[in-house]
């Protein structure tokens, strides 16, 4: 019993910190872009790095603009561009998987060397390498993220699929005369779907973090586009006379990295049937 | 009247390995064949080959006067209704992932549109569900429970209401009662023979255990490496003329 509560506590810590961080992001986000209303890229230079005030609540960055609504703008390009990479990810390595996964044989070796092939360079290598060869700017970049990560979406579902095909329900699938399309879309496709949103969401974190990075070394975003990586940047100059302005795009990048792994370890949790069960 | 005849079928291995050796037997109509051999005799391959999972070598099967082995998967599939099967491990038969009522539904969805059913009558999914656990003696609850929330004779039941709810001539058993205890073991035969009579089934019933066998088949065959040694009607079991390996399998009861 005690530890049955324990455990109810536990889940509910994770789903609990989900959503009063979102109400939170939800409050400033209201209170930036319906009552302040500031322009992103309006340079007030009489206004140039300013401290906190009711007007600008996180400041102003070097050349008079506001940091608040920079930071949020911003969470529309950092993450919104790493969904767009994780969604390709999924896209390409998906289809790969399965047919490696289910058919077996002579295309599932070609298949997963080829993977192989592109695991075997370290990402951020490769993502500051392509993108430094085509020269930077962020759909470059995204090429680049999204190069590195189909494999690992591959390698995963083909290893699911190989786990459960040899399985005795799939056999029965068979004399039941389902397609090879439909005993994926119905038998096989329920094991993957949980799988693949763990590693997605843990993923988002870590692209956000490589969009952000090379974007800092100048591969990613341009000025004055509000990345974060791109801001921490830009307030580099500044960062003795005027700390806040790299505060708070790094803040900003920690706090979606923590709800992209908390969402993670909720999911993972969330499509087990059989602990589900249990509780 | 013959449903299914199998002859001189072989199969190696890419291994190279002779799992069958010219195999033959034929079911009759609403008869249970029961094939006994130790593990790796090649009885579980044979199943396999019977339902088309696997490429025969050589050899005729044919279901109701059809000639199975040569078929495409495409070219197959109408006659996908008549046979079905039955595995030994219960849990791994069910898709953990789906609700025992999806799993039962995979037959219907397939061939009910084309099949005249004679015991089961399709109005909505709901009934026809209840209607095919009540035929195996479930409780209708199961019907929205994951397979791991049921015993080891409940999912083996609900995999034999999946194998008969289309009603057809054929059902393939390997080990059905192996993985189960002594007592589920005995009211899972019943209901065999149960199901047997009221919908005229013919069995293929495959087993290690020759009690099980014996209490269900009319007709016994022995293997042994692949090999069909001995074949005899079940009261000619304890007989003098029986192969000395047969006689060597009965000693041990």
């Amino acid at each position: 019993m005690a530890v049955l509560k324990m455990k109810i506590r536990k889940r509910n810590w994770k789903a609990g910190m989900l959503v009063t961080l979102f109400i939170l992001v939800g409050f400033l986000a209201a209170y930036t872009f319906l009552f302040l209303k500031h322009d992103a890229d309006m340079v007030d230079l009489n206004s140039r790095l300013s401290p906190m005030s009711l007007l600008h609540p996180f400041g102003t960055d070097h050349l008079g603009r506001d940091v608040m609504t920079r930071i949020f703008l911003g969470a529309q390009q950092t993450v919104g561009y790493a969904f767009m990479a994780l969604a390709a990810a999924v896209v390409i390595g998906l289809p790969i998987g399965l047919v490696a996964g289910y058919k077996g044989g002579i295309i599932e070796r070609i298949l997963m060397r080829i993977a192989d092939a592109f695991l075997a360079f370290p990402d951020t290598i490769v993502a500051i390498v392509l993108s430094g060869l085509m020269g930077p700017g962020i759909e470059n970049l995204l090429l680049a993220i999204v190069f590195v990560k189909w494999v690992n979406y591959a390698r995963l579902i083909r290893s699911t699929v190989v786990n459960e095909r040899g399985k005795e329900y799939i056999a029965m699938a068979k004399v039941n005369g389902l397609s090879d399309g439909q005993i994926m879309r119905k038998h096989i496709f329920p094991h993957i779907i949980g799988n693949v949103l763990v590693l997605a969401s843990l993923d988002l974190g870590k692209i956000i973090l490589l969009i952000s990075s090379l974007s800092y070394i100048g591969l990613g975003a341009q000025p004055p586009a509000p990345e974060w990586g791109a801001m921490l940047n830009d307030a580099r100059p500044y960062f003795q006379s005027m700390p806040s302005l790299m505060i708070y795009p790094g803040l900003a990048i920690v706090t979606v990295v923590l709800i992209s792994n908390v969402s993670g370890d909720y999911l993972r949790d969330k499509f087990d049937v059989k602990k589900e069960v249990q509780l | 009247m013959e449903v299914m005849n199998i002859s001189r079928v072989t199969k190696t291995f890419s291994t190279g390995r002779q799992v069958l050796d010219d195999v033959s037997f034929s079911l009759e109509k609403g008869q249970c064949v029961g094939i006994i051999g130790e593990s790796g005799c090649g009885k579980s391959t044979l199943a396999r080959c019977l339902l088309q999972l696997e490429k025969i070598d050589s050899g005729e099967i044919s279901l109701n006067g059809q000639l199975l082995q040569d078929l495409s998967a495409k070219e197959l599939k109408p006659f996908r209704q008549q046979i079905q099967a039955v595995f030994q491990n219960p849990s791994a038969s069910l898709n953990p992932k789906l609700k025992i009522r999806d799993s039962l539904m995979d037959p219907y969805l397939q061939f009910g549109s084309q099949k005249e059913m004679q015991h089961f009558s399709y109005t909505s999914n709901e009934q026809y569900v209840h209607q095919l656990l009540q035929a195996v003696e479930l409780p209708a609850c199961l019907a929205d429970r994951y397979p791991h929330e049921l015993s080891g004779g409940q999912q083996q039941r609900a995999a034999i209401c999946r194998a008969i709810s289309i009603e057809p001539d054929v059902v393939i058993m390997d080990e059905p009662t192996s993985s189960l205890d002594v007592l589920s073991q005995a009211s899972l035969l019943k209901l065999l023979e149960t199901l047997r009579q009221q919908f005229s089934l013919s069995y293929v019933f495959i087993s290690h255990d020759l009690a099980a066998v014996a209490s269900l088949s009319q007709h016994l065959l022995v293997m042994k490496e692949g090999r069909m040694i001995d074949a005899f009607p079940t009261e000619e079991l304890f007989s003098p003329r029986r192969h000395s390996y047969t006689k060597e399998l009965v000693s041990m009861y």
